[in-house]
């Protein structure tokens, strides 16, 4: 799938150098369609204790090709002129960015759709993992619902 | 033999990554058996098991130098 690209991030995913990155693709004019999702690590409360961040790991040499093997099961995926996944690696605070999504395509229904289909695939099908932080001393390995 | 394990996410909390030495021949099913003996709060999660970085059925038999990497549910995202 050459039209398919992962990328891991040291820390928070900087969303406006991203947005840089996707107008340096401007020229590619038969794209009629760009969604995007940003995963943002939440405040949530764990036993009375507010997460602080999050720290990311991966099976980094495993998650290329389970993404490919994920996105062979979606039929839209034909249709996508270029998917780009940016994930987060380390440590990043609540309020950043942790998982970036980009779908290209001719038309807006596929872009959307497959956006949404993707966000799942990299929660449930990709091997990577986080830890809440709570405290110093205090975290809790995460669980996706 | 001896093969290397990998561990991640909660399962690092259990054992530590490194080279374990089994039996020739050991299949996926056996070396789950064994690691829950070595280390019986495993027996407690859910977790796959790759063989060089992809996802394997319990019946392969694992080979020499093999990387095993043991992976709770992700969590990523």
């Amino acid at each position: 799938m050459d039209n398919v690209i992962l990328e891991w991030v040291q820390g928070p995913v900087q969303l406006v150098s991203m947005y840089e990155k996707i107008q340096q693709h401007s020229t590619h004019t038969e794209v009629g369609a760009l969604a995007t999702f940003a995963g943002i690590v939440r405040a949530d409360t764990i036993q009375g204790q507010v997460v602080q961040s999050i720290r990311f790991t991966a099976y980094t040499d495993m998650a290329m090709a389970a993404l490919s093997a994920a996105l062979k099961s979606i039929e839209l995926v034909k249709e996508a002129h270029r998917i780009q996944v940016f994930h987060s690696l380390g440590e990043v605070p609540t309020g950043a960015c942790c998982m970036w999504i980009v779908v290209e395509s001719k038309r807006r229904v596929t872009a959307l759709q497959l956006c949404a289909e993707i966000v799942e695939v990299v929660k449930f099908q990709l091997p990577i993992w986080g830890e809440e932080i709570v405290s110093d001393t205090h975290r809790y390995w995460k669980e996706n619902t | 033999m001896q093969v290397y394990v990998k561990t991640f996410g909660k399962i690092t909390d259990i054992l530590p990554e490194g080279t374990v030495e089994l039996p020739m021949g050991s299949t996926v099913a056996e070396i789950r058996v064994l690691l829950h003996q070595l280390y019986p709060a495993l027996q407690t999660l859910t977790y796959k098991i790759a063989v060089n970085a992809r996802l394997s059925e319990e019946t392969i038999q694992v080979q020499e130098g093999d990387t095993l990497a043991l992976l709770p549910p992700y969590s990523g995202g």
